[in-house]
């Protein structure tokens, strides 16, 4: 891979930290993910994945460091970030009682676009993510999948250049989790994604690179096929236990 | 703009939940139905003495006791939109604390009118089956004066919304509907009982009654202090509600 330049960087943190009171959510985090990248965070439970996202997203403020999100300073301009930014929590986060055309023509409207314009956007999402033929139904009557679908459409709702997926297949059965594989793939190159994952195999057949996360510190930043030949394994799950177990540091 | 179109979707939510129509509408429309009937079919000199059953009395009282739903709903839509994390997600749109505020207050508001007018309609149609018929005048006094109990009521809910969780403010809510019926003495003539009266007074409900039935009638005993302690309730709630969505926000983007 070629050297990064600044142009090139969707998001670069320098020392990004979260504590909560005696609790180092995130410590001192140094991380650079290029435009159009698909970068997944992998770490067990309380690895710090999740704060990482909130904290480029502003739904977390850090308490030290600095990050910019496509150039956007995360703390003195965090309009800017927000509106580059889509998020598609844990949660499905979808309002429950609108239809699928509904939820998407309010948040494409809350992030500034006219009527037409946000027509023309929900038109086009719902084609994207496969939604067209559940557009008139309920959010609350969809299956998971549908719901996980409709997450990510609505985090896509304002055109953001960086697309944060926070455990995008937690619940879902295989089948509904092979759909949205594809899902993500397709948008491959369109978005910088950032997806966080506790399923190995996701990571290992999505993500251009893997950042390895436990206990709040960033332990291995490489691609699938790199994180195997530094640590010596055959396959991805040895290679992340081996990481996480601390047998092998950057 | 973003608050109304958040206003919209909260408008669209109530309006496809049942329960809104159950709540909001049949049960002070029944309750009004139930307390008139039970007065029209009172013997002669009983009838005389129970004012406090006939229409243009109970419907002020009714309509004041109906926006104790509209607190309901107000907890209901807040807690449920903390705990299914769609908040989280408005929270990094570029929605402000206005936007939040207009969105949620501005549909119930809307809501709260539309039950009093349907409130005050029946009363009008059962004070002409009973011989005492509402006046405009005064009906019109009555719903102006309820606004202020209908803000209060708005920004209680708000208020149990941002604080609680979805499955405790529905419980909470559902004591102080009770109080407000209760201590409110929407259906109980309270001037007999001076010493419970005068515990109850502690409590803004039987002022925003009083008031709403003065108002009606061009004016009543204490006028000034059921005025008062209505406006101040109103303004005190609205301001608790604004600095606990404040704080909701804050602690989940802390």
């Amino acid at each position: 891979m070629k050297p990064m330049t600044d142009g090139d960087l969707a998001i670069e943190t320098r020392g990004l930290s979260k504590r909560f009171g005696d609790v180092t959510a995130v410590d001192a985090l140094d991380l650079s993910i290029r435009r159009g990248e698909l970068f997944a965070l992998l770490g067990v439970n309380g690895a710090g994945k999740t704060t990482t996202i909130r904290m480029l997203t502003t739904l977390a403020r850090p308490t030290g460091g600095t990050a910019r999100v496509c150039g956007y300073d995360l703390l003195t301009e965090s309009r800017e970030v927000k509106r580059v930014s889509g998020i598609s929590p844990q949660q499905t986060a979808i309002a429950q009682g609108l239809t699928v055309r509904e939820n998407l023509m309010l948040m494409t409207r809350l992030y500034g676009a006219t009527t037409a314009q946000a027509e023309e956007r929900t038109d086009a999402l719902l084609s994207a993510l496969s939604l067209g033929d559940v557009a008139a139904r309920r959010a609350k009557v969809l299956s998971g999948g549908y719901q996980r679908r409709l997450s990510i459409a609505l985090a896509l709702a304002s055109d953001p250049e960086v697309l944060y997926l926070d455990e995008p297949t937690l619940g879902l059965d295989v089948l509904a989790r092979r759909e949205l594989w594809h899902l993500i793939s397709r948008l491959r190159g369109e978005k910088t994604i950032v997806l966080t994952t506790h399923y190995l195999e996701e990571a290992e057949a999505l993500s251009d690179r893997v950042g390895v996360m436990a206990g709040g510190h960033l332990l291995a930043v490489d691609t699938p096929e790199g994180l195997k030949k530094s640590t010596g394994c055959d396959n991805f799950e040895d290679a992340f236990i081996r990481l996480v177990g601390g047998e092998a540091r950057i | 703009m973003r608050g109304l179109y958040f206003g919209g979707r909260v408008t669209r939510e109530l309006l496809r939940d049942p329960l809104s129509y159950i709540f909001c509408l049949c049960t002070p429309m029944a309750m009004q139905l139930l307390f008139f009937l039970i007065w029209y079919n009172m013997p002669g000199a009983a009838r005389e003495n129970m004012t406090i059953f006939r229409a243009d009395t109970l419907a002020p009282g009714i309509a004041y006791f109906g926006f104790s739903f509209i607190m309901l709903f107000a907890s209901l839509l807040l807690s449920r939109d903390r705990s299914t994390a769609f908040l989280t997600r408005l929270y990094a749109t570029p929605m402000s604390a206005a936007d939040f505020l207009i969105g949620y207050a501005l549909p119930l508001f809307v809501l709260g009118i539309g039950q009093m007018i349907l409130t005050f309609s029946l009363a009008a149609i059962l004070g002409a089956v009973g011989g005492t018929p509402l006046t405009f005048v005064g009906t019109l006094r009555a719903a102006l004066a309820l606004l202020p109990s209908l803000v209060f009521f708005i920004g209680v809910g708000l208020l149990f919304g941002a604080l609680l969780s979805q499955n405790a403010a529905p419980g909470l809510v559902s004591v102080v509907i009770t109080l407000s019926g209760v201590m409110g003495g929407v259906w109980m003539p309270l001037e007999d009982m001076p010493k419970l009266e005068r515990v109850f007074s502690v409590l803004p409900f039987v002022h925003g009654v009083r008031l709403a039935r003065g108002a009606y009638r061009g004016g009543a005993e204490h006028f000034g202090l059921h005025l008062g302690v209505t406006l101040a309730a109103a303004v005190l709630a609205a301001a608790v509600a604004i600095l606990a969505m404040h704080l909701a926000r804050r602690r989940e983007t802390r």
